[in-house]
């Protein structure tokens, strides 16, 4: 009994301990932010982008999501899905996500299920059927149709608006 | 049966789910933290690996405040305690309260009332009734939440010497304030990581956009009826007389005409015209007639009778585009 148990901990620490050795080659940050109009030194309006965290979001205001991704190892990658479910309290802009070299997909069923969004059907309250609307969609994904080259960077994106 | 229910089962849903849509409208509330988790699945080595990241940032405070007018009123002259009717509503995100003011929009033909006095219309009356509750400070009304509506009332009473048509108009003001406090809410001067106050408001009818307030007006209208009653006489029969010449002798029969008109703005409701017989003489029954239709004396369904030494006609509201009223009846001299 002791031994199967202490056989257990000892391949939980193995598997964890070889995680660790692979799980730092692809690394990703997420950044939100939103759009400001700001008068430049000609006297024009421009937009520029800011923090989320250090701009004004309010309700009805629109996020921009960015998602960076770096391959930091010496090694080619390859099948790099980048999942995204819509944050909670945000509903997806239609029509907003993309990035390089992604197949862009949504989910409309807590990311069982991937489509495109022509594919996507909900049921309404009448139990008819209908085509998913961007407010439908739970999740995003991003899939990332070459191999990621060691140094090579990306980004994908999508808008999401405060409820 | 089973479609009953169904039906049934099928409204209950719809009306869940539009309150639902009602209760969300003010949006997320201030301090909600939104977090975005991005997973990466990948390939290497004939393994699959994953990496994972969040992201966070806090919903700010958006301040906005509706006041909108919901009623005029049309007032006597001495009228106490008249009532203009508005609306407040919290469409921020953050539980608020509400300084208020109320005073006249000026202009050169505003009559000003007197005695103004703000109340929250606890029983939605559109009056001042018992159970309303008088404004003196924000904290009078308590918090007021998100998406949350109450209804105002300024009150006023109407001076005695003003002209029918008159009208004077005033604006209450809504000002921003820090829940649980008498703090006028300020707009942030920086952004921080934290729960920032931003101004979203509209520009109401006596403040700015983006400025924490919003106001709507009212108007009082001064709107009296004034009843005018023109009585002649006519001398239609004398028994002492040979010729054109009659005379109120003895046994005279003389008929009244009471013509009634009204002016001002307002109507004259329930207009009842009652003429006592006059001493000396005795009406003359069944001569009782309103616009030439005859009345009976007995105070019956009919809008005339004969009473107590009186005539008495009902001639229900009237207003100035009211055709004359003609009411005719005879008396014989004693």
């Amino acid at each position: 009994m002791l031994s199967k148990r202490v056989l257990s901990m000892f391949l939980v620490l193995a598997f964890i301990l070889v995680g660790i050795a692979y799980a730092a080659d692809v690394e990703v940050k997420s950044v939100a932010e939103v759009e400001i109009k700001v008068k430049n030194e000609k006297g024009e309006f421009e937009t520029r982008r800011i923090d989320a965290a250090k701009a004004n979001v309010g309700p009805g205001d629109e996020v921009i999501f960015s998602n960076y991704y770096v391959n930091n190892g010496d090694q080619p990658v390859t099948d790099v899905v980048i999942l995204n479910p819509v944050p909670m309290h945000t509903v997806y802009v239609d029509g907003s996500a993309g990035g390089e070299f992604a197949k862009v997909e949504f989910s409309v069923d807590g990311g069982k299920t991937f489509g495109t969004p022509e594919t996507l059907k909900v049921k309404d309250k009448n139990g008819r059927e209908r085509i998913a609307r961007a407010e439908d969609y739970t999740h995003i994904r991003w899939v990332i149709t070459k191999p990621v080259a060691p140094k090579e960077t990306g980004v994908v994106y999508f808008k999401a608006k405060i409820k | 049966m089973i479609r009953q229910i169904k039906t049934l089962i099928f409204l209950l849903i719809l009306i869940f789910f539009s309150l639902q849509k009602l209760s969300h409208a003010a949006g997320v509330p201030s301090g909600t933290v939104i977090t975005n988790r991005v997973t990466v699945t990948y390939s290497l080595g004939g393994q699959v690996l994953q990496t994972i990241t969040e992201s966070s940032f806090v919903v700010d405070n958006k301040v906005i405040v509706v006041v909108t007018g919901l009623g005029n009123a049309t007032v006597l002259p001495n009228d106490k305690d008249q009532a203009l009717v508005f609306s407040l509503t919290n469409a921020g995100n953050t539980p608020q309260r509400y300084k208020l003011e109320a005073g006249p929009v000026f202009s050169p033909e505003n009559i000003e009332m007197t005695n103004i006095r703000i109340y929250l219309d606890k029983d939605n009356s559109g009056t001042l009734t018992a159970g309303d509750i008088p404004y003196s400070d924000p904290s009078s009304f308590g918090d007021i939440k998100p998406d949350e509506t109450i209804k105002l009332l300024i009150v006023a009473d109407i001076p005695q010497d003003v002209e029918d048509g008159k009208t004077s108009t005033y604006y209450l003001l809504a000002t921003t304030v820090d829940a649980g406090t008498t703090n006028i809410t300020q707009q942030s001067a920086t952004n921080t990581a934290g729960v920032d106050v931003v101004f979203a408001d509209s520009a109401g009818i006596n403040d700015i956009a983006r400025d924490g307030k919003h106001s709507a007006s009212g108007v009082f209208t001064v709107g009296s009826a004034t009843v005018y009653i023109e009585k002649d006489a006519e001398i239609i029969y004398d028994p002492l007389s040979t010729g054109q010449i009659k005379k109120p002798n003895p046994g005279a029969i003389l008929r009244y005409t009471l013509t009634v008109t009204v002016t001002g703005s307002a109507v004259a409701k329930g207009v009842t015209i009652k003429d006592t017989i006059p001493q000396g003489s005795e009406y003359v029954r069944n001569t009782l007639r309103l616009n030439a239709n005859p009345l009976t004396d007995e105070d019956d369904t009919d809008s005339g009778s004969f009473k107590d030494g009186a005539i008495e006609v009902k001639l229900g509201d009237l207003n100035k585009n009211s055709p004359r009223q003609v009411i005719t009846f005879d008396i014989k001299i004693n």
